[in-house]
Parts: structure tokens; C-alpha cells; sequence
């Protein structure tokens, strides 16, 4: 892998518009710290911190990691003449599985019994159907990036 | 160590702990590179300054547009002296805040990619080059920080899921004036490669394909239609022409007592028995000349309005009735209250922050806004509010009190 390639290290931020902007989102951060404690119970403020820094924690050192090495395994395991579709499909069905977490645990409907209304979906299967239908796309796509393959090589 | 050394290590104290800590300072900046340090950890060549600008242009217009409507939605629930919300168009906050919770969906999948493109430089080497490069680096925690915390309890916040231990409003809302003020100081240090990027430069060539897996290009449309996916399957909780795509919705437009959804039930607002107690009376009260008192019986007997409004819930579904009952001008006209004043309604509700509503004038002037007795030509559900609810264009779902029992004129 050449320098250029790698991630780039950029420079360091100079000049006035970087300045302004440090002055300004730093006042618009210092009003948010400032309503937060405002708005928060003594007790509810290391709730919010642990869920602050905690979605930070988990995606940088758990997410993250396993994402990279699910990539790994995808390098590994899928020819790379169809590999690149696959991992679109991948990234689109991990996206649809994290937005569907609230609705396929169901705490929603639980908190409300008397409300049928809130989650009404079958969310499983309609999960399952829509993940089977970006497979289905994601098959076609692989097939004509391989028979374009060999098509090529035949030429 | 030789017994010497030791000791003029313990002689010079002073300029041992300074070297020391210099030396740790150093340790800190520029760490041994194992690991994820190291110059070829991470090999893909996706890990780009291209894509991540792209990523990020995209990540920018949609935490505006999110933080501006999300702000808007906040006025109107909380009007300040210097705003005014109007009932007029009536669609209006349907499309506010139906963009608000879209917008922050379509975010999800942009922002996991545009974070994983750029997760290396977490690990970059040098880890600190100077003051500037530490204030531009720890910028960096509230942003990712903000921006995964908002997503997040956003998607949980639509799908009732209540399970921080502290106010989705409050939490959620000063939340983003801090990651706001992060995404200022971000796009002050990267407006230059913005720049570059925007006018075709930048290192790296877009849609350069890389042993056989997901070009650079590729990686950005596969970004784009997974945003897009995550948004066709639960955009038809407010958009009527793509509800039945709208499989991952946590709310069905359709689906609910007389055919939409209800937020608060009667059981959970604790009025399942005055709501239906023979003795509730609408009274009419506060700056007027006389109080007027009416009967279930009293408002059948008037010449009814009807109108088509929308109930647009601020989790981003919406549901379109056409209702009928008593315009509260009106009750106000008829109490002999001044023709241009605000107007609380409130509910038979003994808790709750959404127990009463304050019309300003110009909601409660307005001839759509009804008391509604029925809905879809039948009378009210119980969970709908029934007897009597307030129905108003342009008014946010939370703010269309049920279960009414007192018209206060201001």
C-alpha cells in the first residue's frame, strides 16, 4: 500500500475561520451543558453521561472492531468477483436490522397493553421479507458481475 | 540500572519528575505503534478522504435540517415572546416534523459508514500534534458522541422505548445544541478538504475499484440506498402514498380504534371513568361576560362544523380525519370574551405536562379549530378522547388535548 492510500493524516486546523468556528461552537456546546444540567435531575445526569459516552464506547470498541472484522471475513470467505455487491448487502442489512431493534424488541407495545395501536406491524417478518428482497437484488447484481467477468476474460 | 545512576536520578528530583513527565507526555502523543497504531492496520482503501467528505457533506445537511426542525417543533410546543405559530398551511408541521424523524433515519446508516471510513484516524499516529491538534481531537468526542446519542434515542424515542432513566425531551433537546456546536468547530477544521473534495480534487479517485471489493463510489451509493431503504420502509407512517412499503413502521396511519393510531390511552391518562361519567359538562370560563355551561345533549343540538384535519404526532406518523363539533370562537363569542383572545382548553387529565393546551389568537380565531364531538362520522372512541377533544390545523399531535372538560378564555 503506497503513503497516499492510507488513512490520511491531514493538517493541523489553521487560520480565522477555524478559530470563529471554535468560538462559536464552543458557546453553542457551553448552552447546551448549560440547559442540560438545567433541565436534567441530579440524579438523571449520570444516566444521560452513561448513555453519551456509552453509544460512543460501544460503537468505537465494539461496533466498530466487529465490523472490521466481519470485513476481514467477507475478504476472506467471498470471491472478489462478487464481493463488492455482497458487501452492499451486508451494509444495508445491518442498517435495516440497528433501526429495527426498538420495534422487534417490542418494549414499545409492552409499556403499552391497552394500546394496539403502537407497533401494530409484524416487524419479524416484515423484517425478514424486506432483508430477503435486498438478497434478491444482491444475487442479481453478483450473478451479472460475474458473468461480466467472464465475459471479459473470454475476450 | 547501576546504583549510580539511581542515584542522581533521586539527587536531581526536580529535573527527573519534569523529564518524566515529558517523557509521558510524549508516551501519550506519540505511543509505541502496536496494533491499531500501526501505519498498515487497516487496509482497505476505503478508509479515504474522499468518501469520508462526501459522507460528511451528506451528514451535514441532514443534522441541520434535523436540528432546525427539531428546534421548530420545540417552539411551538414551548412558544417564546418572539414566536408565533400559525395555523396556517395546515400541513405544515406534518411535513416539519415528519422531515425531522426521516431525515434523522436517513442519517443512521451515513453516519455508521461515514464513522467507520474515518475510524482509523481514531488511531492515527502521532496520537497528539500540539494544542490545536488536541482541541481539534477532543471536538471529535462530543460530535461522535452527540451524533450517535441523537440517532439513537431518536429511533428508540419513536418506537416507545423509554429505557435511559432520564426525559427523552430534555435529554434529546440540549443534546443537540451540543453536538451542533461540535459539528461548528468540525466544519471548521474541515472546511478546506470539504472544499477540495467539492471541486473534484482530494486524495484518491472516486469509483477506483480495489481488489474486487466495493469501489469507492460503490461504497458511497451503498451508503446512500441503504439511508434510502431504511426510509421507504417507514416513511408511509406519514406519507399516505407509501404506507403500504411501510413494513418497519412503528406506527400504521390505518391502524387504531375508527381507523388511526392513539398515543395515550384513557386507561393510561386515568379519565376511563369521568370521561364517560354522565355528569361531564364543557364549561366555558375565564375573561368573558358570562360562563357557559353545555351538556353532551346542549352541543348535539348546535349547528355542527366539520373539517379535514391531520393529527401529525411529533414521532413523525400522521393520520388524516375529517371530524366535526363547535369551533371554539364560537363558544368564545357566545361567552362574550374578546374576539382576539388566547384560549386554554384542558383536559379532564389531573397529570401530565399535556393535560392543557394555549391557543394563541390566531389558533383560536380560526374556523378549524373545533371541539371535535366526532370523528369519521362517528362519535369520538373513547381513547380518541372522547366526549370532547380539541382538534386545530397545524397543531402538533401532543398539543390536540383530549377528553375536554373547560374552555379558560386569556
Amino acid at each position: 500500500m503506497t503513503e497516499t492510500e492510507g488513512p490520511t493524516d491531514g493538517e493541523v486546523p489553521h487560520g480565522r475561520l477555524w478559530w470563529t468556528a471554535v468560538g462559536v461552537g464552543v458557546l453553542l456546546m457551553a448552552y447546551g451543558v448549560y440547559g442540560l444540567l438545567g433541565a436534567l435531575l441530579p440524579e438523571q445526569r449520570p444516566r444521560w453521561l452513561v448513555w453519551f459516552l456509552g453509544g460512543l464506547a460501544f460503537h468505537d470498541f465494539v461496533l466498530v472492531p466487529a465490523v472490521l472484522a466481519a470485513g476481514l471475513l467477507v475478504r476472506r470467505a467471498v470471491p472478489a468477483a462478487v464481493r463488492g455487491p455482497a458487501q452492499a448487502g451486508l451494509l444495508a442489512s445491518a442498517a435495516l436490522v440497528l433501526v429495527s431493534v426498538p420495534v422487534l424488541t417490542g418494549y414499545g407495545r409492552a409499556a403499552q397493553p391497552g394500546n394496539a395501536s403502537v407497533l401494530p406491524l409484524d416487524y419479524v417478518p416484515n423484517l425478514l421479507g424486506v432483508l430477503a428482497l435486498v438478497w434478491a437484488v444482491t444475487t442479481v447484481v453478483a450473478v451479472a458481475a460475474v458473468l461480466r467477468a467472464r465475459r471479459a476474460r473470454a475476450r | 540500572m547501576s546504583a549510580t545512576e539511581r542515584q542522581s536520578g533521586d539527587a536531581g528530583e526536580r529535573p527527573g519528575l519534569a523529564s518524566g513527565l515529558r517523557r509521558a507526555v510524549a508516551l501519550v502523543a506519540a505511543p509505541p505503534r502496536v496494533g491499531p497504531l500501526r501505519a498498515d492496520a487497516f487496509g482497505s482503501g476505503l478508509h479515504d478522504e474522499r468518501p469520508a467528505a462526501w459522507l460528511g457533506m451528506s451528514l451535514g445537511v441532514s443534522f441541520t435540517i434535523c436540528f432546525a426542525t427539531g428546534l421548530l417543533s420545540d417552539l411551538i410546543q414551548n412558544p417564546q415572546a418572539w414566536f408565533a405559530w400559525t395555523p396556517r398551511p395546515a400541513w405544515l408541521y406534518r411535513v416539519t416534523q415528519g422531515t425531522h424523524v426521516l431525515t434523522g433515519l436517513a442519517a443512521i446508516p451515513l453516519l455508521l459508514v461515514k464513522l467507520w471510513v474515518v475510524y482509523p484516524r481514531l488511531w492515527q499516529w502521532p496520537t497528539l500534534r500540539g494544542a490545536v491538534h488536541l482541541i481539534e481531537r477532543l471536538m471529535l468526542v462530543p460530535l461522535v458522541a452527540g451524533a450517535l446519542f441523537l440517532l439513537v434515542t431518536g429511533v428508540m424515542n419513536i418506537g416507545y422505548w423509554y429505557a435511559w432513566g432520564f426525559g427523552f425531551l430534555e435529554g434529546h433537546y440540549w443534546a443537540a445544541w451540543i453536538t451542533i456546536g461540535a459539528l461548528v468547530v468540525h466544519l471548521g477544521a474541515k472546511a478546506g478538504v470539504v472544499g477540495r473534495v467539492w471541486r473534484g480534487g482530494g486524495r484518491g479517485a472516486l469509483g477506483e475499484p480495489r481488489d474486487g471489493g466495493l469501489s469507492r463510489r460503490g461504497l458511497l451509493t451503498g451508503a446512500w440506498l441503504a439511508s434510502g431503504l431504511v426510509v421507504l420502509t417507514i416513511a408511509g407512517q406519514t406519507v399516505p402514498l407509501l404506507r403500504r412499503l411501510a413494513v418497519l413502521a412503528p406506527r400504521d396511519m390505518r391502524s387504531g380504534p375508527q381507523g388511526f393510531p392513539v398515543n395515550k390511552t384513557a386507561n393510561d391518562a386515568r379519565v376511563a371513568e369521568t370521561a364517560v361519567d354522565p355528569g361531564w359538562r364543557l364549561r366555558v370560563e375565564g375573561a368573558v361576560d358570562r360562563e357557559l355551561e353545555f351538556t353532551m345533549d346542549d352541543l348535539r343540538a348546535r349547528n355542527l362544523s366539520e373539517a379535514t384535519l391531520t393529527i401529525a404526532c411529533v414521532e413523525g406518523w400522521s393520520a388524516t380525519q375529517r371530524w366535526r363539533g363547535v369551533p371554539v370562537r364560537e363558544l368564545v363569542a357566545e361567552a362574550g370574551g374578546a374576539a382576539d383572545a388566547a384560549v386554554r382548553v384542558e383536559s379532564l387529565q389531573t397529570f401530565g405536562p399535556y393535560r392543557a393546551t394555549t391557543l394563541n389568537p390566531a389558533f383560536a380565531t380560526d374556523p378549524d379549530t373545533l371541539l371535535a364531538l366526532d370523528v369519521g362520522g362517528e362519535a369520538l372512541h373513547l381513547d380518541h378522547g372522547f366526549p370532547v377533544r380539541l382538534i386545530a390545523p397545524n397543531n402538533p399531535g401532543v398539543l390536540q388535548t383530549k377528553w375536554v372538560q373547560k374552555v379558560v378564555v386569556l
